[in-house]
């Protein structure tokens, strides 16, 4: 075997034959950083000195990648999608990486190139109209970073060529910065740091690689990598929270808000937010005082009024018969109440909603802002007990534990919950916006919780059981509601049924209407949906099921004008109806059946309706929202264990938060059950990319050759070319490259060539040499005919093909080098010789 | 050098027959060094002068000698001392009472091969008479101009070892050699040889003949700097030299003189292997020697930073 693992030149003292001989004791040569200064767009430079860089410079754009599909990724989404995203695409880098590697480190910057790399930049503009037809389009924010996240791969395939290297580099910086810009995750600056450090890191390798050599780091370089490093710590740190706001401001916009285009951001059309300063605390302007004086800061029942309708009071003869005097309450609505008062009702008969003007691209009119995991419900008020018209709202008690103080303003209202009966805790903060009320709005089974700086506890009263109020008229705009909150696993806790006496401390919570304003139907629907069920979740579950499946919800369905039982139309006749219709029924079938429920209402904060920009879900009037809880036996470690029940068609519960063994859990039994659902293409897929992979050179090697064939058409020289280039390509894929800066003739000299076949290579580097460096002056004298070029070309593409290659290569022990003088021959021997 | 070199350059059988001769004359006297051999022609043809470091006894003077007696022309030895003085070398200007005038005794300096053995221990003022003769082929001795032969080649030896009372060749004067070479030691069948050899005759034969004439010399030597360079061999030929000026191992630089004698080896090289015209393997062949005289580090510098060298400068090649 002729291949050799170093090379050494001609020297003194050495004989020239020594060219061809293998020194397996002699190590490889080391390759030191080195790179001819002023040669910046020099190709194949360094070819072997740069892997490190590339190889750094592919983690960037992985990296980069990643941050991407992070930043793409909404709370809600399935993480398993988004991990299989983030593998795909490192895989698609690392690919482009190795595609690299074996591109023709030799190239240059060429047209075609450019128009590719275009190309790759505009493609996600081009499918997206295709996207948005199929219903799932995106805003031209993605748009812009899928191009360049594309764009970066492509020049990191490329990256040989020094332009191409630092492009990607670039492209990279800014595909990260702006996805961090845009990313709501708390692992983004994790990958920003990741980012940092392989930047840094090719930074100074690249200065170092452009001739530094041994010398000590290059100090300003790395100045700037460490300055850049610590300055973007600082920057990410909690007390730049504002940063990545800033960042966006650097970016092209779709313009518009989510109600003219749902695929539109922020923008054109969030103006007349900005200025109102309703969107952020930190956004003030002018027009605040107009905005104050107005009368769109609504209060709950002006929410209530708008979204459902307002409510019809039944007819006098009914109300006399059926209601004891004690309990007739009135039903005027007030327009300017807020809800600080308590000892309201609500009415389940109400008139038709009139319809929403809706402009498109108007300013979010959001009554909250709300961070944390979605869905949320945020309890607002809470009923009683029921009429069978209405609900009536629950007083406080007086032995509701009061709010204790800790430190740094946090108020605690139970002790910290049993994680064997609730998911670990999450905190969620709820901001103030056209909202006017007392109340705080938060989420059940909230342990501790702060309000902006309120340090003192005495300030929060209980408005009612499970609802507190501050003691002001009204919540400022932009007040700042922190809490902390656990979800229960509802199957871990009993509900039984109370069969006996009425529950002694709150009766209302199972008294059902007279019979005189209520179809007996009704019980017997609920015996019907439970009949061979065991008491209770089971129970519970069927009713809910039947609820969610059998009926639909229908914000303008309301009851005939003549109607004096909504529950009872809804469920026995017209089986549509908005969301209070489903709660209520709920709540009545429950009780008929014997579990404690009341009715609740507040808002439902809704996992599509995130703002990218802020992070926050801005929470509509139409986020309204009523549902029915009930009251299991027991929960430890919980003042009132309400358990929050959702038997409206279209929104859910939130999950009880996972723990990181649940979340892997569950990770790995989603990925089972879709490895299970596509076994046979996984399969499939699976072997076909094991045999690509595995006889990969094979078909690279079958298309060069391919395409090499074709060349035969062209001019000898273009053949002769293409020719020496398949050689090249097939000893690279069969593991023995030709070295860096080794000449054809040379590296000839290593093939495992018999000595039959040692002229016809010697021949071919003959014919090479005068057709590159010889004059044109000489050429009548070339000692080849250019049929001649044809037949040792097209031999020597067919004599050394891959598999011999790679047989050869796989040889340990070196045989005798056979050394061919054929070269000087084919000169001293020619028939041609020019006269001097 | 460019593609449009009118005539054509390759050259006759005769031609390269003598030259072979001339090759098998030096490998019989100097055995096993077909390597250095091949080196010194192409300093020969190339119009460079050499610089040998060896030990002493591995055939420096041997080489130098047969070299001379081999192309024909005058030979002349100076042997360096510290008390060797400029006018030992270039000649002096004498009082002739005779004819009361004052006549040049030309000194070594106007042989057509001059050996200069252990020229580091000349001193520095001795080492600068021969600046103006290596690189003009000419000297001035009291204002009056003396050219030189046209053929006027320098072989000076210098011996690594001893540093007691040298003076190492300032870089100037080493830039005007075109290569350094190191000889070694033959190997085991070539010193078996040299052996039977001498126990044949007696004694090691001195006497070579002639295979070309100084005059033939010289008409080849022009032809030889006339050989075509492409432009591609050209512009590799110049990135090769910036990289040397920005590698930190040459601190002496790579002067535009040198690149015209690494050229100029290129194309003896060339002329050596019968081809008309310099390819990038000529190239590389000859630039360990050319590189090894202007390294501080001598021969193990050179061979690091050409090995560099060939890795990061791309090779010109068909496209």
């Amino acid at each position: 075997m002729l291949f050799f693992k170093n090379r050494k030149l001609p020297w003194p003292g050495q004989e020239h034959r020594a060219l061809r001989q293998t020194r397996p004791d002699q190590p490889a040569v080391k390759l030191r950083p080195f790179l001819p200064g002023g040669q910046s767009d020099r190709p194949g430079s360094a070819h072997a000195e740069r892997l490190p860089t590339r190889r750094l410079l592919t983690g960037m754009v992985a990296t980069a990648a990643t941050s991407l599909e992070v930043a793409c990724w909404e709370p809600g989404d399935s993480l398993l999608l988004l991990i299989l995203r983030c593998i795909l695409w490192s895989g698609m880098t690392f690919a482009a990486f190795f595609l690299g590697g074996h591109l023709e480190p030799r190239m240059r910057a060429t047209s075609t190139q450019y128009v590719l790399l275009a190309g790759f930049l505009l493609l996600p503009y081009l499918t997206e109209p295709l996207w948005r037809a199929q219903g799932y389009g995106y805003t031209l924010e993605w748009a812009l970073l899928y191009g360049l996240r594309n764009m970066s791969v492509g020049f990191l395939a490329l990256s040989h060529v020094t332009r191409y290297g630092l492009l990607a580099g670039l492209s990279s910086l800014f595909l990260i910065v702006f996805s961090y810009a845009l990313s709501q995750a708390s692992g983004s600056s994790l990958l920003v740091a990741v980012y940092l450090t392989l930047g840094s890191l090719w930074l100074i390798g690249s200065a170092r690689a452009r001739g530094a050599g041994e010398a000590p780091l290059p100090v300003r370089p790395t100045l700037f990598a460490l300055t850049a490093v610590v300055g973007t710590f600082v920057l990410l740190s909690p007390g730049f929270s504002l940063t990545p706001a800033s960042l966006y401001g650097w970016m092209p916009g779709s313009g518009g808000t989510r109600q003219g285009d749902p695929f539109a951001w922020s923008g054109v059309g969030d103006g007349d937010a900005e200025v109102g300063a309703t969107q952020k605390t930190e956004e003030t302007g002018s027009a605040e005082t107009d905005f104050m004086v107005e009368t769109r800061q609504a209060s709950l029942y002006d929410a209530v009024d708008e979204i459902y309708g307002e409510a019809r009071p039944p007819s006098e003869w009914r109300r006399k018969i059926a209601v004891q005097a004690a309990a007739i309450v009135e039903t005027k609505v007030e327009r300017r109440a807020g809800v600080g008062a308590s000892g309201r009702d609500f009415h389940t008969l109400r008139r038709r909603p009139k319809p929403r003007q809706v402009r498109d691209n108007a300013p979010p009119r959001a009554l909250l802002y709300v961070r944390g995991r979605a869905p949320v419900h945020l309890r607002m008020q809470v009923y009683h007990e029921f009429d069978g018209q209405s609900w009536k709202e629950l007083l406080p008690f007086h032995t509701l534990s009061p709010v204790t103080a800790e430190k740094d303003n946090w108020m605690r209202l139970t002790p910290d919950t049993d994680f064997a009966y609730f998911g670990a805790r999450e905190r969620h903060e709820i901001r103030i916006g056209l909202l006017k009320t007392n109340r705080l709005p938060m989420p059940a089974h909230v342990s501790v919780f702060r309000v902006g700086k309120v340090n003192r506890a005495d300030f929060y009263l209980w408005a009612q059981p499970d609802i507190l109020r501050m003691d002001v008229p009204d919540l400022p705009q932009g007040t700042r509601i922190e809490c902390e909150s656990a979800v229960p696993y509802v199957e871990r806790l009993s509900l039984s049924t109370w069969d006996g006496p009425l529950y002694p401390r709150r009766p209302q919570m199972l008294q059902l209407p007279s019979p005189e304003r209520t179809d007996p139907a009704i019980y017997a629907l609920a015996r019907a949906w439970t009949r061979g069920v065991p008491p209770g979740w089971e129970q519970v579950r069927a009713i809910e099921r039947h609820l969610r499946t059998e009926y639909v919800l229908d914000p303008q369905a309301v009851p005939p004008a003549d109607c004096e039982d909504a529950i009872a139309h809804f469920l026995l006749r017209s089986r549509r109806g908005p969301d209070y219709l489903f709660a209520s029924s709920a709540a009545l079938l429950l009780r008929s059946l014997g579990y404690p429920t009341r009715l609740v209402s507040g808002f439902y904060v809704r996992p599509e309706s995130l703002d990218r920009t802020r992070g926050e879900y801005p929470v509509q009037p139409q986020d309204l929202h009523f549902w029915v809880e009930v009251f299991p036996d027991t929960l430890p470690g919980c003042m009132t264990p309400w358990i929050t029940l959702e038997v409206t068609p279209g929104y859910t519960l939130r999950a009880p938060m996972p723990t990181l063994l649940e979340r892997l859990q569950s990770l790995l039994d989603a990925a089972r059950r879709r490895a299970m659902r596509f076994a046979p293409w996984i399969a499939l897929i699976l072997t076909a990319g094991v045999l690509c992979y595995l006889y990969r050179y094979l078909w690279l090697d079958r298309a060069a050759t391919a395409l090499w064939r074709l060349q035969r058409y062209r001019a000898p020289r273009h053949y002769l070319a293409q020719t020496v280039r398949l050689l090249e390509r097939r000893a690279r894929w069969s593991g023995n490259p030709r070295r860096p800066g080794e000449t054809p003739g040379q590296w000839f000299h290593r093939f495992p060539a018999a000595d039959s076949e040692c002229d016809l290579l010697a021949r071919i580097a003959c014919i090479l040499d005068w057709t590159t460096f010889a004059p044109a002056s000489l050429q009548t004298c070339a000692p080849f005919a250019p049929d001649e070029i044809y037949r040792l070309c097209t031999r020597a593409g067919e004599t050394w093909t891959l598999r011999r290659l790679r047989m050869q290569s796989h040889l340990e022990t070196p045989r005798e080098v056979v050394v061919c003088h054929a070269q000087p021959r084919f000169y001293l021997e020619q028939e041609k010789v020019c006269s001097l | 050098m460019t593609d449009d070199v009118p005539t054509a350059t390759l050259f006759s059988k005769d031609m390269l027959e003598r030259i072979e001769r001339l090759r098998t004359t030096l490998n019989t006297a100097l055995r096993g060094k077909a390597g250095v051999i091949n080196n010194a022609l192409v300093s020969l043809l190339s119009r460079g002068h050499l610089l040998l470091e060896d030990m002493p006894g591995l055939g420096k003077t041997t080489l130098a000698k047969a070299l001379a007696h081999s192309i024909g022309g005058r030979f002349a030895r100076v042997q360096c001392t510290p008390d060797l003085l400029p006018g030992d070398i270039t000649g002096f200007n004498l009082f002739n009472q005779k004819t009361r005038e004052f006549e040049f005794m030309p000194g070594p300096v106007f042989a057509d091969v001059l050996l200069v053995d252990e020229i580091n221990r000349a001193t520095p003022r001795t080492q600068s008479a021969l600046l103006e003769a290596m690189s003009e082929r000419q000297v001035t001795v009291d204002n009056t101009l003396y050219p030189l032969s046209e053929t006027f080649f320098v072989i000076a030896t210098q011996n690594p070892v001893e540093h007691h009372g040298t003076y190492p060749l300032p870089e100037a004067q080493l830039d005007r050699f075109a290569m350094k070479l190191q000889i070694g030691y033959p190997g085991r069948e070539a010193e078996i040889a040299m052996l039977a050899d001498a126990a044949e005759t007696g004694e090691r034969t001195n006497a070579f003949c002639p295979v070309l004439t100084p005059g033939e010399l010289a008409g080849l030597q022009r032809q030889i700097a006339c050989l075509p360079v492409a432009r591609s061999v050209q512009s590799y030929l110049v990135e090769l030299a910036q990289a040397i000026r920005t590698h930190p191992e040459a601190s002496m630089g790579f002067s535009p003189r040198a690149l015209l004698t690494w050229q100029r080896a290129a194309q003896a090289h060339a002329f050596l292997k019968g081809r008309g015209f310099v390819t990038p393997d000529d190239v590389q062949q000859i630039a360990g020697p050319v590189l090894a005289v202007r390294l501080p580090g001598g021969f193990r510098a050179a061979e690091r930073v050409l090995q560099d060298l060939i890795e990061t400068v791309p090779v010109p090649q068909l496209r």
